[in-house]
């Protein structure tokens, strides 16, 4: 019998612990509602540079189809500064530069002067629902009230910032910090909760008491006071984020591989000789993940939470908008009645929050079998 | 019950263990030097020191972050005399490379005299360049035989430190003096004192023999040169030609020239025959420091305090130096000819010892950042060795450095702070009780308030009551505090809204010219709003947590029986059931005291409470490190005891668990 076989014949046995999950899950209309919410704030992340900027999606320039605003991408989803230069500088063809803020065509001018000039060589072009960009500075907008018919629907920072680009392209912040933190911690707690589990002994000892004590120091005390040694960039607050909340799921796994190991299949595995690694990986972690992924969910919010503290409390990274950067901004303009800078991205950290949170309870629920509808 | 918390806190130790070292990581494997990261990063990244604000601020960095590591410990003083290479110094400036005019080579370290009782003040080489004879900060007299680096005696001589040190040339007679200008005559074999001077009342700057081993020169801080008879140490003459303190004396081989120099910045060359000036030179600014003879006696070379060293030409009536070697951002303070009549070694009290090239005029060498401020140097006959008399520093090893933390951390001793030197626990002992007592007035109001809420959801499962609260304090729970307090003082505490409630610290300013009702009337009115922010989000998780566990009890045959019996649902739910279900909620008292600490920091700063949360917030922003790892080090303290109660809560709680 073949794995194919052993796989058909487990379909049509019965449903799989995966797809009764799903079933149940689908069930419940909370979590149904933050998964899509999740999924509409992540599309928003992936287009942000398409939603929000101040150059055309795509135009035809001087007798050319170009799409301007794909440059942007550059901006938000490299990390690393030199690398980004590199690719603005990448020549593609003749003179073009697919990744440069600037064509050298337009001479100097903005995109949005060369439309308000209606330059006959723009022949036509399709600009984002928001045209403007998060990062560019405008003295004209400075602490610009929101209003419908203007032109920043949420108001403007006190740089001139319009504040709408800037929560949307804040959602690329939020959701990264969030899922690769996550993703950093998830790996480390369950790669150190499957040793811990498995070999036992003094290995389990010492993985055990170092966790208890990484778990006296609050952790939000622990990731303000590494974060003030190292440069606060992006990708230095996801890794002290995730470096330091590893530890819940290290206990999760560390727990149910505990609770696997002296099954049945783990002695007969163990007894046909099978390594240790294989069984680890291809046998016990299976078996042992599921309640993982309901700590990733809240573990996502949580660190979506921290990042938006600690720009709020200003160890965050200027460098790119982040939700909590904004409403620290606010804070100052108080007395000027500026609430909108405080409001809307409190609102956008709500949703990002409640949804992974809808979407975490939902998947508790659907995974426990006393709640079976 | 006193036996288990006995244990549990025993068994804390290595827990408490952990936590310190965990802490003293954070401060030392951060990457970079944690001290030079808050010199230079410390104004949020802007234009640093090294840009370009000259040699003199990169200077002033480099020894406060030196000042810097001293108070952290990782600098530890180190009583020795440092010896260098000078033979690799004197190589640098052979160098071939296209930066041989700007290349300075690092002087390496050879092994040093280790294990003196204090810091090395003056140092005094025997003729025959076998003995090396150390005079400490501390008032005695090491003897170090130069093969082998090891100390053959120690002399207990002086009360106070040793000031100077001179050897007769047949090395059986070595003249010390203090700092009170005592000037004493040693035997050389044993130390003993000879004779002892009266003191001048001023220290004794410096001391050479003249070659006939008869007479010594010693200069005073009172301006005088006096020669003495080695016999009985009387004073032969008494020369007064500077005028105010001399603090460098040379001797020609023969003994036939010698030169002055001191406060008056001039170089007074003598002959010894007539004990007349024959010649002053007056090129420097500030006092002459010290004096060094090239081997040939054609040249000299002068250390001043206006960090500049000059060569002149000797018995030539040319004032002007053959070469300026400028370099130190301080006093140099010692200088020394290399025996090949090219190599200057000098030392200042920038804490640095360098090598110049008199030919190419420039420097070519340097000892490595960690000496201290240097007071005097001696080279070895043949050259090879560099020895250094320095207030020297030196990286204490990391065990010791963790041992030195623990053993100050288990006295209560953190430190002092790098802003305002107070001791750093003085600081915790202000912060903490406003922090501790905000929190259990917070967890108090949470059980109080969520206990109820949860029961009676569960109670009333279904309905649109646990519907509606369930889904309300859902929705409070993902909202951010800081968002919620900044929305609070928004619209509850501001002049444009409403404003209901004071948003700043605890008190109002002028708490003490309040009635005690209004006092407390007053602090109950400044601790709404930040008890609402502390609080909110434990209604969530508590609540719930009340709620499952007792839907979990009221499903238990026990609560059926009490039912069956007849009594009335208040009785059972609130008698029966509620102790049970408390056990789970109580629990989480323990992972709910460090999310309360840490979320402490955005409440104190948000509301200005001086708690220990903007302590750290403060701290974190200074790059205050002693406060930072004290801050930390409690945090967590307070999480471990917040277990411990929880622990033994639950005993109380339920009965069946029993703490043995």
């Amino acid at each position: 019998m073949d794995r194919a076989e052993l796989a058909e014949m487990q379909a049509t046995k019965g449903q799989s612990y995966w797809s009764i999950v799903r079933t149940q899950f689908r069930k419940n209309r909370g979590g149904m509602l933050g998964f899509w919410t999740i999924m509409g704030i992540v599309t928003i992340a992936l287009l942000a540079p398409l939603l929000a900027n101040d150059r055309p999606v795509i135009c035809k320039y001087k007798d050319d189809v170009k799409f301007p605003a794909f440059a942007t991408y550059v901006d938000n989803w490299v990390p690393w500064q030199g690398m980004r230069y590199w690719l603005k500088s990448l020549e593609v063809g003749d003179r073009y530069f697919p990744f440069s803020e600037h064509y050298e065509d337009l001479e100097g001018k903005s995109w949005k002067q060369v439309r308000a000039e209606n330059d006959p060589e723009l022949a036509w072009s399709a600009w984002p629902p928001v045209e403007w960009n998060p990062k560019k500075f405008d003295s004209q907008s400075i602490k610009v009230q929101p209003a419908l018919d203007g032109e920043h629907l949420l108001g403007a920072d006190d740089q001139g910032r319009d504040v709408l680009a800037r929560i949307i392209h804040g959602a690329v912040v939020a959701i990264t910090v969030g899922v690769v933190a996550m993703g950093i911690a998830t790996f480390i707690g369950i790669f150190l909760g499957m040793i811990a589990g498995f070999f036992g002994g003094w290995i389990d000892l010492l993985l055990s008491r170092f966790v208890e004590i990484v778990m006296c120091f609050p952790s939000f005390f622990l990731i303000i006071a590494v974060i003030s040694f190292i440069p606060p960039s992006i990708v230095n607050i996801m890794l002290v984020i995730g470096f330091i909340s590893w530890t819940g799921i290290f206990r999760l796994i560390r727990g149910e591989v505990l609770r696997c190991r002296a099954q049945e299949y783990v002695t007969a595995a163990q007894a046909l000789g099978i390594p240790s690694k294989s069984i680890m990986f291809k046998h016990l972690l299976p078996n042992a993940v599921a309640p993982v992924f309901v700590a990733v969910a809240f573990g996502i919010a949580g660190a979506v939470l921290t990042e938006t503290s600690l720009a709020f409390l200003g160890f965050g990274d200027t460098s790119v908008p982040s939700w909590g950067e904004i409403v620290s901004q606010g804070r100052q303009y108080l007395a000027e009645g500026l609430t909108h800078l405080v409001i809307a991205p409190g609102i956008a950290i709500f949703i990002t929050l409640t949804a992974f949170n809808l979407f975490g309870q939902g998947l508790r629920d659907a995974m426990d079998p006393r709640l079976r509808r | 019950m006193v036996a288990y918390l006995l244990k549990r806190l025993l068994a804390m130790i290595p827990t408490l263990l952990g936590i310190s070292f965990l802490t003293f990581l954070i401060v030392l494997l951060s990457p970079g030097d944690p001290v030079a990261t808050q010199m230079g990063g410390g104004g949020g990244g802007g234009p640093s020191a090294t840009a370009g604000g000259g040699g003199d601020q990169l200077n002033n960095q480099a020894n406060a972050i030196k000042a810097k590591k001293k108070l952290l410990g990782m600098l530890e003083e180190h009583f020795a005399v440092v010896t260098w290479d000078a033979t690799e110094a004197t190589k640098a400036r052979d160098w071939k490379g296209d930066d041989k005019y700007s290349r300075v080579t690092e002087i390496e370290e050879s092994a040093d005299i280790d294990d003196l009782p204090g810091w090395a003040r003056s140092l005094a080489l025997s003729a025959d360049g076998a003995t090396l004879y150390v005079g400490t900060k501390t008032g005695e007299i090491v003897v170090v035989g130069t093969s082998d680096g090891e100390a053959t005696a120690t002399w207990d001589a002086l009360p106070n430190a040793v000031w100077a040190l001179g050897v007769s040339q047949d090395g059986a007679t070595v003249v010390s003096s203090d700092a009170d200008g005592q000037v004493r005559i040693h035997d050389a074999a044993d130390g003993t004192v000879r004779h002892a001077a009266d003191s001048l009342g001023r220290p004794v700057n410096d001391i050479v023999f003249l070659p006939d081993g008869e007479r010594f020169v010693t200069a005073c801080d009172d301006g005088v040169i006096r020669v003495h008879l080695t016999a009985n140490g009387a004073i032969d003459r008494t020369l007064s030609d500077h005028n105010n303190f001399v603090r460098a004396l040379a001797l020609s081989a023969d003994g036939s020239h010698m030169w002055s120099g001191g406060y008056d910045g001039d170089l007074r060359e003598w002959s010894t025959a007539s004990w007349t000036v024959e010649r002053v030179v007056g090129e420097h600014q500030q006092a002459i420091t010290d004096i060094a003879l090239a081997p040939d006696e054609k040249r000299a070379a002068t250390a001043s305090e206006d960090k500049v060293i000059r060569v002149f030409t000797t018995g030539v009536e040319n004032d002007a130096p053959l070469v300026e070697l400028g370099g130190h951002y301080h006093e140099v303070s010692a200088v020394v000819f290399h025996p090949d009549g090219r190599t200057l070694f000098s030392g200042g009290r920038d804490e640095t010892v360098r090598a110049w090239d008199v030919e190419l005029a420039r420097q070519t060498a340097q000892v490595p950042q960690n000496t201290g401020r240097v007071f005097g140097l001696v080279l070895s006959s043949d050259g090879s060795q560099l020895w250094t008399a320095a207030e020297s520093w030196r990286k204490t090893p990391i065990p010791r450095q963790y041992w030195n933390w623990l053993s100050n951390t288990a006295r209560g001793d953190f430190g002092r702070s790098f802003t305002d030197q107070v001791p750093v626990i003085d600081k915790i002992a202000e912060r903490l009780p406003v922090t501790l007592y905000l929190n259990l007035i917070a967890i108090v109001i949470m059980y109080i308030v969520s206990i109820p809420l949860g029961v009676a959801a569960a109670v009333k499962r279904g309905t649109p009551f646990d519907n509606v609260t369930s889904f309300l304090v859902f929705l409070l729970w993902s909202v951010p505090s800081f968002w919620m307090a900044t929305m609070l003082i928004t619209y509850l505490s501001s002049i444009r809204n409403w404003d209901a409630f004071p948003s700043v610290g605890l008190h109002d300013v002028n708490q003490r010219d309040m009635s005690y009702l209004t006092w407390l009337g007053d602090w109950a009115a400044h601790l709404v709003l930040p008890m609402i922010v502390l609080t909110y989000s434990g209604f969530a998780s508590l609540s719930r947590y009340a709620r499952t566990s007792m839907l979990e009890t009221i499903s238990q045959d026990f609560v059926r029986t009490a039912r069956a019996k007849g009594l009335s649902e208040r009785v059972v739910v609130y008698k029966h059931a509620l102790r049970n279900s408390l056990i789970a909620i109580i629990t989480l008292l323990g992972s709910l005291l460090p999310a309360m600490i840490g979320g402490s920091v955005i409440v104190e700063y948000i509301f200005n409470i001086r708690g220990m949360g903007l302590l750290a917030f403060e701290a974190i922003l200074q790059r205050d490190y002693p406060v930072i790892m004290a801050v930390t080090t409690f945090s967590a303290l307070l999480t471990l005891m917040g277990v411990l109660v929880s622990d033994l809560l639950y005993g109380i709680a339920d009965p069946r668990i029993t703490h043995k």
